[in-house]
């Protein structure tokens, strides 16, 4: 009896220790394991910026892009300026443009001044992202970049925000041989612009304006009229084999029911131009 | 019949004339004629003669005229009417020269001849054969054309020239001259020809006979053209003279000459068209590119001037108006074809074009007119417009003349790149600061050449006017859509911060920021903004820093260069925090690591910087330390005298009278006749050397036994221990005797005086005499009791007991004063008045007058006034003066003040020690047969002066001699001693000595005076006044006496030549005045009775002849041919130089054995028994009496208080009484 008693309390002893042990002796789960457990507040999301570890910044990024609030934003524009890497630096800028907030557009005009051009572009693609008339005239300044990357995703961003108002400033930019400029301006321009960018073809390479064609007989708001003017000085201009295709598979993609002038004059066309490249036909 | 052979031998003379060969005369070119001759140029220049600008052709038409090879297929000779473009005849002819227009004719080479055209019909009239040779040009005077033909022109081995007259009419030839060099084109007026030749001269021919009247050669310049004008003759080069008298002086200094004020345009062409370079009969970028002017009228001074004051230059299509005096650009104009040829005249100047256009330009506003259209391609041109009118529609050039340069540097004219270059630098020169921003826009026109851009980016730096123009384009920035390029900041960023625009700042950040702006430009930008905007750019650096610390645009060593930069800014203009965050900087790890590396090496290198001023701080505050501590030893070391003073003797010695007195009460006791006793105490201080040492050793031995040099700390532990030491130092009482020699008195004198200790002192030695007289006390107490010597004059109790201590106011007698000499003059109840500066009461240490060094120094003194090719050597001997200061330290002062360069100077008192042995003074060379002794004159240890004195045999030397320092102050010791050479400096310094001495002795009779000697035993002094020193001659043997009387030599500077003594020496406005007694020998005494002057003085004391003065060095002295050399020292003697303390020893027994124990054993000393001091003065006798006299003042002459001193040396050998 005695020593069972013995016994007892020695268990009673052991486990009493058992229980006293540390529970931090445990090994920490990951962050990550953590985080995709659980989202992390900003306030935690905001710490893990301040890390040294680029996973737990990553990790801390996507958290705040996730968060998406106004809140979300000045974390990254500190940890934008505060001198990254290239990657991070490239996520921060991309994660700014997902989160659309128009809070982060001056962080983002700031690094449209950026040496490194793959930062200026995705600041392009991110101020593109965000719907605020700010966000125009820097996408527009990314047309004046000395980048080529640049300066085409800035004549693409501005068809994306369908700023009409810098039509003008794109069509410059297309005689300043900006090829991306074109689709734009297929996006927002009108008539005019139509016959203007018609009046390129034989100066321009036709795989850089047919994408600008495309997008003008694509769009429902245009007439049929100038739909029919752009198929017919294309085939007259350049009866190619690549205006025949392209004008296929615009055909290939109108819907059954459509009636207009001009697919007819497309069908017409593509029954009237061969096959066999012309000789001396250009691209 | 006689008419027949008239008219026979007048057509016979007519053959003969008419078939003789033409004059080939010698009288010209010839190496013996004088050339520069300034009347011959004179007359030649006004046969010459000036006159007005012709205002017509110079042709015999009298019509503007232009001759030409037209160009192209069908070559040929034509001479056309400027006026009308018609051609007055054309000649199909290849000719190879330019056509030129000589009064009525026309000169051109054709093939290998010269002909000689008409000018109204193009007929020819004759023709010269070149023979072998090029034509170079022709000028006409009067009916006369002189040719030059020449080989080698070009270059090539042969060089031959011929100069050739003809008739202009005729073309026949009148004279000829051939020569062995290449002639030029030449001028001809007033019958003169004129030839340059070989490029550095220029023959003046007669055109009559070919004789020649002058040469003209220059020595500074090349001669490369001649040419004559109404003005006159000029020439020249690169620059324009004019022919005249000051021609003659063949440089451009004497000549009337005007540089080129456009120096510097591309070809470098000359100012005139080369005489040397043949014309070639077709078109060639040479005529294009050339200058023009008229000469002017001379202008005040002589001065050579241009008309207009205006240089004109052509390039090409360009033409340009220069300032003649300033080289500015007036006016600059741009025609539309290339000017082959180009005339200026008093009314325009004159163009042709290829295309046969002859233009007419305003020489004053550069506006341009057509005059005439010749309707064909012209080309080797030559013009005679003189006279024609400008025509009335002209175009005047646009804008200013910035304006029309900044339009020729636009021109994209590539041929004109030089030139246009050329004109940038003149532009930059302008002070306009529109200036500025042309050639900023010129820098930015892409249409630039890279070597003109280099040269606007020159210029532009230049500028410092015109910064608002560049802060404006700095507002501009690159632009895709706009074609806009980034300005030029590599350019505009250093020239704003030359101009210190801080205006810029802003636009310059905002470059820093731009992305577009290039990579190698931001080093400029960033310095600008940090030179411009100092701490105020910090921020902005940082945060541009911060922006790019990790990305990889800025890795790599070359593109960090632009981050390192900005970390430089920041360093150099930031505060604490800045340096703290780019501590931060250097520690993050995701930072670029060469912009850390930066970092970390501007912190290291500032800590450096830091650590090493600190350093350099401590450690100067440790010299500081240290010097003073070594003042502080230097100042103890000081209070060291270089004996004891009785005072300092009695401070110890008065403190024991007491006993003293027990032990003599306790003798008289014994012997109650004894009169006094007499005490001889000889102190022995024996400091060591090391402690004397004034300096830290250079170098210290560490604990591993290997020495380094001694640091700081060090230094200051070594100081502190020599002053503890030196503290701590004593002397003591070495041997003490008494008289007389009682053992009970010794013993207990023994217990008493042997345990004494003293202030330590330098000389090892000293003595001091303390004189008890019981007598006097006993006849005062009237008893044997010693009580007393009574009351003195005020009532005080006297002692019992005299000492010679003049602590003890006692008065001492008087002086002796030797017959001959002048008494002393004594002041009552003050004793005798010593000669020496005054002492310091109380002071422990000796402050008497200390001993001169002496230094002689030899060396080049200039060029003789006689010779000027013989160096002067000169002598000058400088007595260093040891004058006592504060703590009794000898400290040297040099002689510095100087009344008189060529006299000698002597001034101050400071009597030369007896130790201290002078340059070239007898004695020097002992130091033979004497161990060497330091630099610091201590006495030799081993042989003193008291051993040498007494020793008799080896080494003894005169009275004067002994006890010297043996071994002179000469440190240097250039040359053995007892050579011959060193014989030529002893003499030469006796030379030098006695000149002074002679010179000291004429002060005036009102010059101040130091005090005289008291007890003066010199011979030269007997019968001298004060004031009133013997001068000249006759004072020869009393200079030499005192000269060889060591101490009467005072603190003097020297001067003297040694080609002899000048007598103006007599007259030297110092003085020097002797002050101490010194002892003479019957040899100098004997000397100074046979002398007569100072130059036999010199001459027999230094063995040479007499010179007299001013007939040079007086020659060194050599031995006789057969005279005895000097014997080597015995083996013995050697072995005593050898062991010094050996030979000591010895000699010490030697005069034991002879003289008994010690020569101061008081029972054997006669002198204890004479009594009071002064007993023995005015003894007659010789040497030996004057010695009583001094042994008997030595109680009361400090100075013969000195134990091993000079006076000690004096005594007489002591004999034992009978």
């Amino acid at each position: 009896m005695h020593n069972l008693s013995r016994l007892s309390a020695a268990s009673f002893c052991l486990a009493s220790l058992a229980a006293l042990s540390p529970a931090s002796a445990q090994p920490r789960p990951p962050a990550t394991a953590t985080a995709a457990a659980r989202p992390l507040t900003l306030r935690e999301a905001t710490q893990r910026l301040q890390s040294a570890d680029p996973d737990e910044i990553t990790e801390g990024v996507d958290a705040l892009t996730r968060i998406g609030t106004a809140e979300a934003v000045p974390p990254l524009v500190t940890l934008a300026r505060s001198g990254l890497p290239d990657d991070l630096l490239d996520l921060v800028v991309t994660k700014l443009g997902i989160l659309g907030r128009p809070e982060a557009i001056e962080e983002l005009g700031s690094l449209m001044r950026h040496r490194r051009a793959a930062v200026r572009q995705r600041a392009v693609t991110s101020l593109s992202q965000i719907r605020d008339e700010r966000s125009r005239p820097l996408i527009e300044s990314g047309l004046r970049d000395s980048d080529q990357s640049v300066r085409a995703e800035a004549a693409r961003a501005l068809g994306r925000i369908n700023a009409r108002a810098s039509l003008a400033l794109l069509q410059r930019a297309f005689e300043r041989n900006i090829p991306e400029a074109a689709e734009s301006i297929g996006a927002l321009g009108d008539a005019a612009a139509a016959d203007r960018l018609l009046e390129s073809v034989g100066r321009s390479p036709l795989s850089v304006l047919l994408p600008g064609f495309r997008r003008f007989l694509d769009r429902r708001d245009l007439p049929d009229p100038v739909k029919l003017r752009i198929v017919e000085q294309l085939v007259s201009r350049s009866p190619t084999t690549q205006v025949k295709a392209f004008l296929q598979e615009w055909v290939r993609e109108l819907p059954p029911a459509d009636r207009s002038r001009a697919r007819a004059r497309a069908e017409l066309a593509i029954r009237q131009i061969n096959d066999a490249p012309a000789p001396g036909a250009s691209r | 019949m006689n008419r027949r052979a008239l008219a026979l031998s007048a057509l016979v003379s007519a053959g003969l004339v008419g078939c003789m060969p033409p004059i080939r005369t010698t009288t010209a070119f010839s190496s013996r004629f004088g050339d520069n001759n300034r009347g011959r140029l004179g007359e030649v220049a006004a046969s010459a003669g000036a006159g007005a600008l012709a205002d017509r052709p110079r042709n015999s038409l009298g019509r503007p005229l232009l001759a030409t090879v037209i160009q192209g297929e069908g070559r040929a000779v034509a001479v056309y009417d400027v006026q009308t473009g018609q051609a007055l005849w054309s000649r199909p002819m290849a000719a190879s020269s330019t056509p030129e227009i000589l009064g009525d004719a026309v000169v051109v080479e054709v093939g290998s001849s010269t002909k000689v055209l008409d000018l109204a019909t193009g007929a020819e009239r004759g023709h010269v054969d070149h023979n072998g040779l090029e034509f170079a040009g022709a000028d006409r005077d009067g009916d006369t054309i002189v040719m030059c033909f020449a080989a080698g022109l070009t270059g090539g081995s042969r060089r031959a020239g011929r100069v050739q007259a003809v008739d202009a009419r005729s073309g026949s030839e009148r004279w000829t001259h051939e020569v062995g060099g290449i002639l030029g084109r030449p001028a001809a007026k007033g019958g003169l020809a004129f030839v340059p030749w070989d490029r550095q001269s220029i023959a003046v021919l007669d055109l009559g006979t070919g004789v020649e009247r002058a040469r003209l050669r220059s020595t500074d310049d090349v001669l490369s053209w001649v040419f004559a004008s109404p003005q006159g003759v000029f020439y020249g080069g690169r620059g324009i003279y004019r022919l005249n008298a000051d021609s003659a002086s063949g440089t451009r200094a004497g000549s009337q000459f005007l540089a080129n004020p456009f120096e510097g345009i591309p070809g470098d062409p000359l100012i005139h068209r080369d005489a040397f370079q043949p014309t070639t009969g077709t078109r060639t970028a040479r005529d294009r590119i050339g200058f023009t002017f008229l000469p002017g009228a001379p202008a005040e001074g002589g001065r050579l001037t241009v008309h207009g004051d205006t240089i004109y230059a052509s390039y090409y299509h360009d033409v340009l108006a220069v300032d003649a005096a300033t080289g500015a650009v007036r006016w600059a104009v741009r025609l539309e074809e290339d000017v082959e040829a180009m005339e200026l005249t008093p009314t325009g100047l004159f163009v042709v074009s290829a295309g046969g256009h002859v233009r007419g330009i305003d020489p004053a506003t550069g506006a341009v007119g057509v005059v005439s259209q010749l309707n064909a391609q012209v080309g080797a041109i030559a013009m005679d417009v003189g006279g024609l009118a400008l025509p009335a529609e002209r175009t005047a050039p646009e804008g200013s003349a910035r304006e029309q340069l900044v339009s020729l540097i636009r021109d994209p004219d590539n041929r004109l790149v030089p030139l246009r270059s050329f004109l940038v630098t003149r532009l930059a020169r302008l002070e306009d600061e529109e200036v500025t921003h042309d050639l900023l826009d010129l820098y930015t026109q892409r249409s630039i050449p890279v070597q003109l851009r280099q040269s606007i980016a020159t210029a532009l730096q230049s500028r410092r006017t015109g910064a608002r123009f560049l802060v404006a384009a700095l507002e501009e920035h690159f632009d895709y859509l706009e074609n806009h390029s980034a300005p030029p900041l590599q350019v505009i960023a250093p020239t704003l911060v030359a101009m210190n625009a801080r205006e810029a700042v802003p636009g310059l950040t905002a470059h820093l920021l731009d992305h577009e702006t290039p990579m190698e430009s931001l080093p400029d930008v960033i310095n600008a903004i940090g030179a411009l905007g100092e701490g105020s750019a910090v921020p902005v650096f940082q945060r541009w820093v911060q922006m790019y610390r990790s990305d990889s645009t800025f890795r790599g060593p070359e593109r960090v260069v632009a981050m390192n930069t900005a970390i430089d800014a920041i360093f150099r203009h930031g505060d604490a925090s800045a340096r703290a965050w780019l501590q931060q900087l250097s520690e993050d790890t995701r930072a670029n690591p060469l912009a850390r590396a930066h970092v970390t090496e501007l912190q290291q290198r500032d800590a450096s910087d830091i650590q090493r001023r600190e350093t350099q701080q401590t450690e100067a505050e440790r010299q500081a330390a240290l010097q003073a501590e070594v003042n502080r030893l230097h100042e103890l070391q000081a209070t060291v005298p270089s004996s004891l003073t009785d005072a300092a003797f009695d401070e110890a010695w008065n403190a024991h009278l007491d006993e003293v007195r027990e032990c003599a009460q306790g003798a008289v006791s014994r012997n109650p006749s004894l009169n006094q006793i007499r005490v001889v105490v000889t102190l022995r201080s024996e400091l060591p050397r090391r402690l004397m040492e004034a300096n830290p050793p250079a170098r210290t031995a560490g604990a591993d036994g290997v020495t380094h040099p001694t640091t700081s700390e060090e230094a200051l532990t070594w100081t502190g221990s020599q002053m503890a030491a030196l503290t701590a130092q004593r002397s003591r009482v070495r041997l003490a005797t008494y008289a007389p020699a009682d053992a009970e008195l010794r013993s207990c004198m023994d217990r008493v005086v042997l345990p004494l200790e003293f202030p330590v002192f330098r000389e090892m030695r000293q003595e001091f005499r303390r004189v008890i007289d019981t007598r006097a006390a006993r006849a005062q107490g009237g008893g044997e009791t010693i009580n007393g010597l009574g009351l003195d004059a005020q009532g005080r109790e006297l002692p019992w007991w005299l000492v010679s201590a003049p602590t003890l106011e006692v008065e001492n007698p008087p002086p002796p004063v030797r017959p001959g000499t002048t008494p002393a003059t004594v002041r009552p109840g003050t004793g005798p008045t010593t000669p020496t500066t005054p002492t310091t009461p109380g002071t422990p240490h000796d402050s008497r007058p200390r001993p001169c060094r002496v230094r002689l120094r030899s060396g080049p003194g200039g060029r003789s006034e006689r010779n000027p090719r013989r160096p002067r050597r000169v002598v000058r001997g400088v007595l260093w003066p040891c004058r006592p200061v504060r703590g009794g330290a000898m400290r040297r002062s040099r002689v510095r003040s100087r009344t008189d360069p060529e006299e000698g100077v002597c001034e101050g008192t400071c009597p030369l020690s007896a130790r201290k042995h002078p340059v070239g003074l007898p004695g020097r060379h002992r130091h033979r047969r004497r161990p060497r002794v330091s630099s610091e004159g201590r006495q030799p240890r081993v042989t003193s002066a008291l051993a040498e004195a007494q020793s008799g045999g080896l080494g003894r030397r005169h009275a004067p001699d002994t006890g010297r320092c043996a071994q002179a102050n000469d440190h240097k010791r250039h040359h053995r001693s007892g050579g011959a050479r060193a014989d030529q400096r002893v003499r030469r310094f006796l030379i030098v000595s006695i000149f002074c001495l002679g010179a000291c002795d004429t002060r005036p009779a009102d010059s101040p005076t130091p005090a005289p000697s008291t007890s003066s035993t010199r011979p030269g002094a007997a019968g001298r006044r004060r004031g009133t020193p013997p001068h000249g001659p006759a004072a020869a043997g009393a200079l030499r006496d005192r000269l060889l009387a060591p101490s009467t030599i005072h603190r003097a500077q020297l001067r003297v030549t040694t080609g002899g003594l000048r007598p103006s020496a007599a007259s030297a406005t110092t003085w020097c005045a002797a002050s101490s007694a010194s002892t003479p020998t019957p040899t100098t005494s004997a000397r100074a009775s046979s002398t007569s002057s100072p130059w036999a003085t010199a001459a027999r004391l230094g063995r040479q002849r007499p010179s007299r003065p001013g007939r040079g060095a007086l020659p060194p002295h050599r031995p006789r041919a057969g005279a005895p050399r000097r014997r080597a020292l015995a083996p013995s003697r050697r072995r005593s130089a050898a062991h010094p303390e050996l030979h000591r020893r010895r000699l010490s027994r030697r005069a034991h054995a002879r003289d008994g124990p010690r020569p101061l054993d008081g029972a054997r000393d006669s002198r204890f028994m004479r009594g009071r001091p002064g007993a023995t003065a005015g003894r007659p006798g010789g040497a030996g009496d004057a010695r009583s006299a001094l042994v008997d003042a030595a109680p009361h002459r400090p100075r013969d208080h000195r134990g091993a001193g000079a006076s000690r040396v004096q005594l007489p050998r002591l004999q034992a009484p009978r």
